[in-house]
């Protein structure tokens, strides 16, 4: 992503396409959630990206960059490759039911659909964002 | 990437799983009065034991460092017999009453049966929107760049 057609598209494209990734992995998550929302001793998990996204954001530089020294500045949540890989982690909740069961569906569910929704919204900037190029790339007869 | 896909695969264990635990509380209204079984003795409701198992280990998923261990599906591992006591009720013309008088009625409380069910056909639902949340998802992202 980083390597093709560098200068089309700024950081702020490529946080974008990251986030589309992150709320895909997001779905997956809440979807085992629901799936197990009877099964007892089952413990939700969690998946939060927007924070380590945010800390990226304010470094101000791209997603990619790599830490080749011991001496460079690096984000505390990225790896030390200096990625995002959110891991998935259990969610320190209390079980509502009396068999161990830390899933709350209605909470899952009002995820989901955030979820669902700003990945609309990352895809539309994208798109809005790909229709500038090809506005720029017919000299702007359409 | 079939991430997409696992996502949807997950919603649909969690409706066969919903599913096959309907089709074990149906079972258990439909035998609430059977006193004759194959064992002997009255029907013995039976209930469904759900598992988390690990999602799909998928060849692709291990070649591009995706897969997830922590990612959980749901799985029905058994279906168990109700060992409660069963219901005995006097009714001394019945064929299978004892010698007092009284006929045991299988263990299955309609009431209870229904509240399973009325649960079962929420969680249901609560899996089909998921999956086609996933699928609207998957939808959109056809939509890139039109």
């Amino acid at each position: 992503m980083n390597k093709i057609a560098g200068g089309l598209f700024n950081f702020a494209d490529r946080l974008q396409m990251t986030a589309l990734n992150h709320r895909l992995q997001r779905n997956q998550v809440i979807a085992g959630n629901i799936a197990n929302a009877e099964t007892p001793g089952y413990r939700a998990l969690g998946y939060d990206f927007e924070k380590q996204l945010q800390d990226v954001a304010q470094v101000n530089e791209p997603v990619g960059t790599r830490v080749t020294d011991a001496r460079h500045l690096r984000n505390t949540f990225a790896q030390a490759d200096g990625q995002i890989r959110p891991d998935v982690f259990v969610r320190p909740t209390e079980s509502v039911g009396e068999d161990g069961n830390t899933v709350d569906v209605d909470g899952e569910m009002a995820q989901l659909a955030e979820n669902q929704i700003l990945y609309r919204a990352a895809v539309e900037t994208i798109n809005r964002k790909l229709a500038l190029l090809r506005y720029a790339i017919s000299g702007g007869t359409r | 990437m079939s991430s997409f896909f696992k996502s949807m695969s997950i919603s649909s264990s969690g409706l066969a799983a919903q599913r096959l635990r309907m089709n074990v509380l149906s079972a258990n209204l439909a035998n609430a009065q059977t006193t004759r079984t194959d064992e002997g003795g009255p029907y013995q409701r039976r209930d469904v034991v759900f598992s988390a198992v690990p999602t799909g280990r998928a060849f692709e998923d291990f070649l591009d460092g995706t897969h997830n261990t922590q990612l959980r599906k749901v799985e029905v591992v058994a279906v168990h017999k109700d060992q409660a006591a069963p219901r005995r009720v006097l009714d001394p013309s019945h064929p299978d009453a004892d010698k007092d008088g009284y006929v045991e009625m299988p263990n299955v409380q309609v009431m209870s049966e229904m509240v399973n069910m009325i649960t079962a056909t929420r969680s249901y639902e609560a899996n089909a929107t998921a999956l086609n949340d996933a699928k609207q998802m998957a939808l959109k992202a056809l939509e890139i760049g039109r």
